[in-house]
């Protein structure tokens, strides 16, 4: 079943295109949006040097890599960012949207689970969407600061490969940084 | 016709990443966005986290992308010891106060975990998150520690390898092209009527001291540094400065006035002048050098057309080195005697003004206002601290430099 986005603003480009997930759900996008993904720009590029007719909405990007929650997310995540194409606000107009997007951020982090932040890094990564990638790494970041040597371990699924005696000589040494660690 | 496209447009063409799949960029990216307790901790996760963190290149990323990503950063500031502190015998309270670099509002305190012989420590400088320090009163001690508060580490230098020590003028810097933390001393001594000048240099690398040579040409049979109690030996492009008067004897009674800017290129270690702005004729009482914004600058305090009227100009070398590009910033009016504590990253300007003697309950009491200057725009703040003492203040970074090393302590 598809999934459109909202309708295109009059004002900003209203060429779309139509990306499709590893499962198989389709999404129409705006064209400013989907250009901050920059995987899918080059591929846009390559499309319209190839074949001037096949444009935009009737070309589908596969993206196999990513999973149609994480796209939904992402999609969303872009729209909010100042659009390149957008008129330029005066400071007034500019601080509201600031305003907005900080409570938007906080309302989005809220409602994710730590192991979507894996996913949407990694499909921002696949997906070069440098924006993207700076907000998830950062809440990512925010959210192990303060955890246990375990919890990270568990979460990244790495392996402990140190001894016991070495493991707890880097703990003696920093003692005061393993203080103040959050509940897992 | 997609499925052609297929094979071009993914960069990273792999199946639905586990965990594990992250790529190692993205961890790094992740690791620069933490501050140094985490860094610290997370050593521990795995040998690979450990070799990632401790790498000299992730500590230069972190160094920037963390101290960036905050809004307004950090200062950490102390009591100034002072003359007249060491003269009453005034105890030093040896208590450092981290706090906001916009409003000086507190954070946190702690101690300065080492002691000089005097109990006057003496800040020098400060270089992506270290702090140098040396004894107030030289003829004391002529020890020298670098500390890194943000990851409670310090390591006292070793000892001179100068065969005197006087009149001793210092700086630190940080040496980029290197990767180098660096400490120069300038030793000038009088016997009879010779003078001799001696400079070493202190790389953290080698963690020894060196001589080098002076090798600035010029014949004036005396000169005297310039402390004005701003930090005065300002890291600007890659260069310490120190402001010099000289004075030459010339036949008879004469004797010149000059001064210049000598620099120390802390790569090449080599010292050169640098020149000053052309003077307004106005009368000039003192002058020192600081650094405004990441940029060489000359306060100047001198009297304007009024008799009465003291006036501070400051004045900021656009181009490095350019004499051309010197620039006056502004002009303040002052009221006589207040202290100038210097520059915050941000261009901010610290001032203590006189104290006023305010009357509360029937008592007269000394009250210090100090304000926070913009030169740019001239807003002037109040900070909310009342500072009784003259402040040295230093950027506070979060860094993980001098993490590893020899002869380095914990407290």
């Amino acid at each position: 079943m598809s999934n459109t986005s909202e309708n295109p603003k009059p004002s900003s480009s209203s060429a779309k295109m139509t990306l499709k997930t590893s499962d198989n759900e389709l999404f129409e996008v705006e064209e400013a949006v989907a250009m901050k993904f920059c995987t899918v720009k080059q591929y846009f590029e390559d499309e319209k040097d190839s074949d001037v007719a096949a444009r935009g909405s009737t070309t589908v990007i596969p993206l196999p890599n990513v999973h149609s929650a994480v796209l939904a997310t992402l999609i969303s995540y872009g729209k909010k960012l100042p659009q390149s194409n957008a008129v330029a606000d005066n400071h007034e107009e500019e601080e509201t949207k600031k305003k907005e997007r900080k409570k938007y951020e906080q309302g989005l982090l809220k409602n994710l689970m730590p192991g979507e932040l894996l996913d949407l890094i990694s499909a921002a990564n696949y997906l070069d969407f440098k924006e993207g990638l700076e907000f998830f790494n950062q809440a990512l970041a925010d959210h192990i600061q303060n955890k246990s040597v375990e919890y990270v371990r568990k979460f990244f699924g790495i392996k402990n490969d140190y001894e016991p005696h070495e493991e707890e000589k880097y703990r003696e040494e920093y003692a005061w940084a393993f203080e103040g660690v959050d509940e897992d | 016709m997609s499925q052609s496209k297929q094979a071009r447009a993914p960069k990273i063409l792999r199946r639905r990443t586990r965990r594990d799949d992250l790529p190692e960029e993205i961890v790094l990216e992740i690791l620069a966005r933490l501050p140094v307790k985490s860094l610290l901790k997370f050593r521990c996760v795995c040998k690979t986290w450990y070799s990632y963190i401790t790498n000299p290149n992730f500590i230069s990323t972190h160094l920037l992308c963390y101290n960036n990503n905050h809004d307004g950063g950090y200062v950490i500031h102390m009591p100034k010891a002072t003359f007249s502190m060491a003269y009453f015998h005034l105890p030093h309270s040896q208590i450092c106060t981290l706090a906001f670099d916009r409003t000086f509002e507190t954070i946190s305190e702690f101690r300065i975990p080492f002691t000089f012989e005097s109990g006057y420590p003496s800040l020098v400088g400060s270089c992506n998150g270290i702090l140098c320090f040396t004894d107030f009163i030289i003829s004391k001690s002529k020890d020298v520690y670098l500390w890194n508060p943000s990851i409670r580490k310090f390591k006292r230098l070793p000892d001179t390898c100068l065969t005197q020590l006087r009149t001793l003028v210092i700086g630190f810097g940080y040496d980029s092209q290197s990767n180098d933390y660096k400490v120069v001393r300038i030793s000038q001594t009088r016997v009879k009527d010779v003078l001799a000048r001696e400079v070493e240099v202190y790389s953290l690398s080698s963690d020894s001291w060196k001589r080098v040579g002076l090798g600035v040409s010029w014949t004036p049979n005396a000169f005297s540094f310039s402390f004005n109690g701003i930090l005065a030996f300002p890291f600007v492009s890659g260069h310490l400065h120190w402001m010099i008067e000289m004075t030459e004897e010339g036949g008879g009674q004469e004797r010149r006035f000059t001064s210049m800017i000598l620099s120390f290129d802390v790569n090449s270690e080599k010292f050169k002048e640098l020149p000053l702005p052309d003077d307004e004729g106005s009368f000039i009482v003192t002058k020192c050098v600081t650094s405004f914004k990441g940029k060489l600058a000359l306060i100047k305090f001198g009297y304007g057309v009024q008799p009465h009227s003291m006036l501070c100009s400051i004045w900021v070398m656009k181009e490095y080195g350019v004499l051309d590009s010197w620039n006056k910033l502004c002009v303040l009016p002052v009221d006589a005697f207040i202290d100038f504590t210097g520059f915050t990253n941000y261009g901010i300007l610290l001032i203590r003004n006189m104290p006023r003697l305010v009357s509360t309950n029937c008592e007269l009491e000394r009250k210090y206002k100090s304000v926070l200057i913009d030169p740019e725009t001239l807003n002037e703040n109040e900070i909310s601290i009342q500072v009784n003492y003259h402040l040295d203040v230093a950027t506070y970074m979060e860094s993980l430099a001098l993490l590893d090393g020899a002869n380095v302590v914990f407290h």
